[in-house]
């Protein structure tokens, strides 16, 4: 048991040793995307706070989709409950 | 150096979660390890493309290295679907050990399989 | 565990209102600072933590959180629908008004689905078999 657990501590540091030279080399310098929005988003939308404009204007679909994420989750908890005598 | 940034440490600390949710036999642990997994990927996306010198992009129009607001924008909502996660899975663990009288998941398999017989 | 520590209860009880004024300022001020509803909602629901923290034998009635959040989930669907996706011309006020509101409503949404979860597990999976 201990055998298998050091071969895979060592598979586990070899994987990590060969992703950290693989994105190391990682240069990016297309910013056409952020240029948009730092320039244009105070005059579409009134609001100084680039990142309020993001998600709540021009991205405001996943604000929407987020907040039913936490409508499910509060149902499936009390779904899933142990208990039978609530409320 | 150029080996202490943002992106290695990262992916760093998504190893060390990745080892403790292969390792260990315990339920909670795994569900730990998948919370700290969640929090490198995080980190990860945050810190790609960020340098030392950036300027916060409040009131900002016409500034040069100004910082790159759609990730800190979709990481938000990131870290509310973990939270949603890690509440289910708790409430699921309830019922498994009320069922097999153990929180390990192998005697819980060897449970299960012998009670199939 | 249903006896309380004076220490903690003393001690949150002066941190209760300072945990408040700094949550609704987060939230209030998330369009021309850093900050927004997603942050500001999860400062205000360690209000509801602190609390429990304080008094755990009191009983909280959680039918009208879960009411409350079905209505507030509603209006953050309704208001988008109506002034973002026309082809309306808004005012500058206008503008600055969706963002205070969507902001208060957002913030209110996350505070109560979180003290929800958090309230679900202590008065209802703890006790019996656990002691």
């Amino acid at each position: 048991m201990s055998k298998f657990k050091t071969i895979a501590v060592i598979i586990l540091m070899l994987a990590l040793i060969i992703t950290i030279f693989i994105l190391s080399d990682f240069s990016e310098s297309n910013t056409s995307t952020a240029d948009y929005y730092i320039e244009n988003s105070e005059k579409d939308t009134a609001a100084i706070n680039a990142v309020t404009a993001i998600y709540l204007n021009y991205r405001v679909y996943d604000s929407i989709f987020e907040t039913l994420i936490l409508l499910v989750s509060v149902s499936a908890v009390i779904h899933f409950s142990w208990r039978k005598d609530h409320e | 150096m150029e080996l202490i940034t943002g992106e290695n440490i990262s992916i760093l600390i998504f190893f060390a979660g990745f080892s403790g949710l292969m390792l260990k036999r315990n339920v909670i642990k795994s569900i730990i390890c998948i919370g700290i997994m969640q929090a490198a990927i995080i980190i990860f996306f945050l810190s790609s493309g960020l340098s030392p010198d950036n300027v916060p992009p409040i009131d900002a129009t016409g500034l040069q290295n100004v910082a790159d607001p759609l990730p800190q924008a979709l990481m938000i909502t990131d870290i509310v679907i973990g939270i949603g996660v890690t509440a289910m899975a708790l409430s699921l663990f309830i019922h498994m050990y009320h069922q097999f009288g153990t929180s390990d998941w192998e005697k819980a398999f060897k449970l299960r399989k012998d009670s199939e017989e | 565990m249903s006896d309380k520590s004076y220490l903690m209860s003393h001690f949150i009880g002066f941190m209760y209102p300072i945990i408040l004024l700094i949550g609704v300022y987060i939230i209030v001020n998330g369009h021309q600072s850093p900050g927004g509803g997603f942050h500001g909602g999860a400062v205000l629901a360690t209000v509801f933590i602190c609390r429990y923290l304080e008094n755990p034998n009191e009983d909280l009635r959680i039918h009208s959180l879960e009411i409350l959040e079905k209505l507030l989930f509603f209006l953050i669907l309704l208001l988008p629908v109506v002034l973002l996706f026309n082809n309306i011309s808004m005012s500058i006020i206008s503008n600055k008004l969706y963002l205070l509101i969507m902001n208060i409503l957002i913030g209110l949404k996350v505070c109560t689905g979180l003290s929800i979860i958090f309230y679900r597990f202590v008065f209802y999976e703890g006790g019996g078999i656990w002691n």
